[in-house]
């Protein structure tokens, strides 16, 4: 690019192509100059000038006719038309502005014809830029929206391989750890959960599980819940709060429920560039003796069904993790009898709400729960998803949904 | 997520103008009380009266503002609706923060 406007000027009168070309060139202009509409088109196609100044009247292919070629195929330009005219009627300047001519001027003649000319090319180049402007700002809309469409689609893959890797830190279900039978329902909100739970023996009489979850959803509730599985093991690798090893015999310690949140609490406090808290359910299973000892974090109340009777709402609730520095914890401790259940929800289940806004709520968990004795836990954890997506209406949950069932020998 | 501003003996009454504070408002939220705080404001009452549901995201928005006042006695508050009351049970929160039932119970307990 030159810098200069290239112009096709459309004439079969070699001294107006000579004059009129002379002085267009003298104004600035890259002229082309072709002698009839035919040989005109063909140096369109070729050189695609920015503007063509064509005679009305022509032997072969007239202005009109040349304008409508124009208008009716497709340029990588916008392509300005000016028509020169004997005549300066109203009927032919329809006729013309029909065909696709942007402009009009009755041939010049003398110096106001010029300048007149002038002017109206000048008119013309700026309506060329405005185009030119409008079809780089497309260009660059287009190019935008693409990169983001590229961008949101790897940030969704990868939301989604994170989704698959955290799912693979959860236990089989269906699984038994010292005669004590699982099975956990999961459905992140997203790719990605701030809820996490599992389940472990410790030693040949005991076993634990937890339940957890981080306040808020998304990545970063994720990354905490995903790091807190990696601490939470019965490996006594002196990370772990739930097995510390000990230099007399046994030469291990386990960890009551109210130490284990404790400890959690003193390793999670909150500050002001972190604001993430959790709750959470930890219990202890002694299996010979059947006791089960269970501490909440502020979790929702867990839901305990005995085998022959109504569902009940466990314990008192407790501090959250990480909020309160100085947070005591309480736990209770139950004698469990064959076939008793323990449920523990998150909150997006009690807290999801039907399409007229009604949240699911407590008592309606604790309600199905009653009718399900008859059910296997598998069964009971199914059919309590069933409700909670038809509750939901279909779509995504707002926020994560997990339970942990489990079942004493 | 607004906030309406009131001010009562020298004691700066806000008032939640939303029904949930939940995960979407808690940020705004935190927020608005920062700012307050920040023009000087040390002692806030919360008036919840219009909030019918919190949870654990607007919980952690509430602890987060009384640590920026630094003592729940600082910030009380007051017409709590009672799913809100039965989540800072459930937390045990209801021990941390200070709940009265009308602003100018919160007022009289504010008075030197």
């Amino acid at each position: 690019m030159n810098g200069r406007t290239s112009l096709l000027l459309v004439d079969d009168s070699p001294e107006i192509r000579l004059l009129l070309g002379h002085m267009l060139r003298t104004w600035g202009y890259e002229v082309l100059v072709a002698g009839g509409g035919y040989e005109a088109w063909d140096m369109i196609g070729r050189e695609q000038p920015r503007i063509v100044i064509a005679d009305w009247i022509m032997p072969d292919l007239d202005g009109l006719g040349l304008c409508k070629k124009i208008r009716d195929s497709v340029h990588p330009g916008y392509i300005y038309t000016i028509l020169l005219t004997g005549r300066n009627d109203q009927e032919s300047l329809i006729q013309g502005m029909n065909a696709g001519a942007d402009d009009f001027i009755i041939k010049p003649v003398n110096l106001e014809g010029y300048n007149e000319l002038k002017a109206r090319l000048r008119a013309g180049e700026r309506i060329i830029q405005l185009w030119q402007a409008l079809q780089e700002q497309n260009r660059r809309q287009v190019e935008l929206s693409d990169r983001l469409a590229i961008a949101h689609e790897r940030l969704r893959r990868e939301l989604e391989t994170a989704g698959r890797m955290q799912r693979r830190l959860l236990p089989p279900g269906g699984s038994r750890v010292h005669g004590v039978s699982f099975e956990w329902l999961f459905i992140p909100s997203a790719c990605v959960s701030g809820d996490m739970l599992s389940f472990f023996g410790i030693d040949e009489n005991h076993a634990g599980f937890y339940c957890i979850d981080v306040a808020g959803h998304g990545i970063a509730a994720s990354m905490l819940s995903a790091s807190l599985n990696q601490l939470l093991t019965p490996e006594m690798d002196g990370r772990s709060p739930i097995k510390r090893r000990l230099p007399t015999e046994p030469y291990y310690a386990i960890t009551p429920p109210v130490e284990v949140m404790a400890e959690l609490n003193r390793k999670f406090q909150i500050d002001t560039q972190n604001f993430q808290y959790f709750t959470m359910v930890y219990a202890l299973v002694n299996s010979p003796l059947r006791t089960l000892e269970i501490s909440n974090a502020g979790m929702p109340y867990p839901i305990y069904l005995p085998r022959n009777d109504s569902a009940y709402f466990l314990g008192d609730g407790g501090f959250p993790v990480g909020i309160i520095e100085q947070a005591r914890y309480e736990s209770i401790k139950i004698q469990y009898g064959t076939g008793d259940r323990l449920f523990i929800c998150s909150d997006g289940i009690s807290e999801c709400t039907n399409p007229g806004n009604e949240m699911f709520g407590s008592e309606r968990i604790l309600n199905f729960l009653n009718g399900t004795h008859a059910m296997s836990l598998s069964e009971t954890l199914k059919e309590l998803e069933n409700v909670i997506k038809k509750w939901n209406g279909g779509g995504d949950f707002e926020d994560d949904v997990s339970i942990l069932g489990i079942q004493f020998p | 997520m607004n906030l309406l501003d009131n001010t009562i003996n020298g004691i700066h009454i806000l008032t939640i103008d939303a029904p949930q504070l939940d995960y979407a408002a808690a940020d705004d939220f935190k927020l608005g009380v920062a700012n307050r705080v920040h023009q000087g404001a040390d002692r806030l009452i919360l008036d919840m009266t219009q909030v019918n549901f919190m949870d654990s995201s607007g919980l952690g928005a509430v602890v987060a503002c009384m640590k920026l006042v630094g003592d729940p006695k600082r910030l009380p508050l007051c017409n709590v609706a009672p799913p809100v009351l039965t989540l800072l049970k459930l937390t045990r929160m209801d021990q941390v923060f200070l709940v009265y039932p009308t602003v100018q119970a919160a007022v009289e307990a504010l008075q030197p």
